[in-house]
């Protein structure tokens, strides 16, 4: 598929202020981004809160505005340059949060405005709860059972259902307060008790619980030809229940056979096209050690931390790559940019397969 | 290329001799000594398969199995007669090692199966197909191997990455003037990796669609088997 027709000028929304889960590898993805849009002969409208990010330099955009990533603020820069794209998804969650503000908000409709890349309402799909719940249920992809309760009667029944142990979250509680995982049903017991009396709303959520799982990755792309690809998968050295901030991520897997590495792949990429993310996307699970059952944990509908890593591990240009699937090429037309002749889809040093 | 590799004798001239005494990978009978020799057969409820083993992967077998073919295991050099005595609803041609052009008795074999039985290849079985349907094979300068390549399905316009190990090909140029097309085409240097007949259910794949190791995205060529068998059956 060629370019998209009728956009000349593209706006991409920068990655913001660098905070607890938001650093710079966004600043690494926009400016990718910004290069590849250049190079298919966009004009580049950046904005972006932080001057301390490659991507505001003086030649990575055409023009630079550095400006509060706030509706109000962007809502203005979109009236005076009345650009014919907007490309949300390489800002992280910021620029997701705003594209969605500003898609409600009509004045993309009003300044014609296309919005390019993962459409909205896959992204809305990946990440409210229960819309992600409802659509795994749909295409038969596992995600941990999980029930809501008020009563200790419907813990213990749950308990029985599932089997321990069980993770216990109390609704509206600071920091988790009152929560934890019980290993019988004693504790199962003591603990809803507690977080019952914690939560404000006498709720918790019981779920099942996976901690010493193995915890793994996969990078997936798709274009809107439905053409898939995985970059590469990763694996946490420690288990679930360690924080991935206190643990090593490691590309690609290191103790996965070939049955589980395609198990994985497949449902990542079963999740990416029923998603429908034009794009890249990062598909977390939980794999038991011992059998081949495993949990989809987190789908991330955009380029994410994972997504430097996978870039840098493999020297596959995901943001690049993202941006260009944005304005409607397709990934068998994408050149690699090195060696010339080669196009993308062939993957780098053949790092785990894709 | 042939070439010693020695961690004991550093007589470089005796190396060299050695070299030039292994055998050529051309000339020589590996399919006869990796296949069956017995028939066997794997029993299911649906349509009767005979594999023609040239080297099977069991792969193959299992991706039968799955949707519910009965599968005949037979030697490579089964005679044409021998299968259809077997009354199968198709033939599956296996992958095996080596030159295509040294199994002549199974390039026989398949060239009177053609059109009297739905035929679906892999691999070697890929080549012998294509032999018996008059095209050339040729020994590729850069054979394709491991489990990421890019292939085209040309009819749909829709990329799978692939399963690969094979140092042989077939000649796309040989394949003009014939009844038979190119269905799937590698996006790293454009060889053929499929073809099927224009009129004729038989067709085949160069790569590895049963996977293992390797992605799944490819079983759908065994669902298009099974269909073109339901639609022969009838």
């Amino acid at each position: 598929m060629p370019l998209k027709k009728g956009i000349r000028k593209v706006m991409v929304i920068g990655s913001g202020p660098i905070i607890i889960g938001q650093a710079a590898e966004f600043d690494y993805a926009g400016t990718q981004a910004c290069r590849s849009l250049r190079e298919e002969g966009l004009e580049v409208v950046l904005i972006n809160s932080n001057p301390a990010t490659i991507m505001t330099d003086s030649n990575m955009a055409d023009r630079v505005y550095i400006e509060p990533l706030t509706l109000e603020f962007v809502s203005r820069v979109i009236r005076q340059e009345k650009p014919d794209g907007l490309l949300p998804t390489l800002g992280g969650q910021v620029g997701l949060n705003l594209a969605l503000q500003l898609a409600e908000s009509g004045i993309l409709a009003k300044e014609g405005v296309q919005l390019l890349g993962t459409p909205l309402e896959s992204i809305k799909r990946a990440e409210d709860r229960e819309l992600f719940k409802e659509m795994m249920q749909a295409i038969g992809e596992p995600i941990p059972e999980s029930v809501i309760v008020s009563s200790l009667e419907e813990a213990e029944s749950f308990a029985r259902e599932i089997g321990l142990p069980l993770i216990v979250r109390p609704a509206y509680t600071l920091g988790g307060t009152g929560g934890g995982i019980a290993y019988t049903m004693d504790e199962l017991r003591n603990i809803t008790a507690r977080g019952l009396k914690y939560s404000i709303i006498n709720q918790v959520l019981i779920e099942r619980c996976v901690v010493g799982w193995k915890e793994l990755e996969y990078e997936v792309m798709r274009d809107s030809a439905d053409n898939c690809i995985t970059i590469c998968n990763m694996e946490n050295i420690d288990p679930m229940g360690i924080h991935t901030g206190d643990s090593i991520v490691v590309a690609p897997s290191q103790t996965l056979s070939d049955k589980e590495y395609q198990l994985l792949r497949t449902a990542s990429l079963k999740i990416i096209r029923s998603l429908g993310i034009e794009g890249g996307c990062n598909v977390q699970f939980a794999l038991d050690p011992s059998s081949f059952q495993y949990y989809v944990i987190e789908v991330n509908p955009r380029v994410s931390r994972s997504s430097a890593l996978a870039s840098k591990a493999t020297g596959y240009p995901i943001a690049k790559v993202a941006a260009k699937i944005a304005m409607g090429l397709t990934l068998d037309e994408i050149k690699m940019p090195l060696p010339e002749d080669l196009c993308l889809l062939r993957t780098l040093a053949g790092l785990c397969g894709c | 290329m042939r070439g010693v590799i020695s961690t004991g004798d550093a007589d470089a001239q005796a190396l060299v001799e050695k070299a030039r005494n292994c055998p050529h990978l051309t000339g020589q009978e590996l399919v006869p000594a990796v296949a069956t020799t017995e028939v066997y057969t794997l029993p299911g409820n649906g349509h009767r398969v005979v594999l023609m083993d040239f080297g099977a992967k069991l792969n193959i077998i299992r991706c039968l199995q799955e949707r519910g073919c009965e599968v005949v295991v037979v030697p490579p050099n089964t005679t044409a007669g021998d299968i259809l005595a077997l009354h199968p609803a198709g033939v599956m041609l296996s992958n095996g090692p080596g030159d295509p052009t040294d199994v002549p008795y199974a390039i026989e074999t398949v060239r009177e199966l053609v059109g009297r039985i739905p035929i679906f290849g892999i691999c070697l079985g890929h080549q012998i197909l294509g032999l018996a349907l008059g095209a050339r094979t040729y020994k590729m300068k850069f054979g394709h191997r491991g489990a990421n390549h890019p292939v085209k399905d040309l009819e749909t316009g829709r990329v799978y990455i692939s399963s690969h190990n094979h140092g042989f090909s077939v000649d796309e140029e040989s394949m003009k003037g014939l009844d038979i097309i190119v269905s799937h085409r590698n996006l790293n240097d454009g060889t053929v990796e499929g073809l099927k007949h224009k009129f004729l259910p038989a067709f085949s794949v160069q790569y590895h669609p049963e996977a293992s190791p390797g992605p799944r995205d490819s079983e759908y060529i065994f669902d298009q088997f099974i269909d073109m068998m339901d639609k022969e059956w009838r």
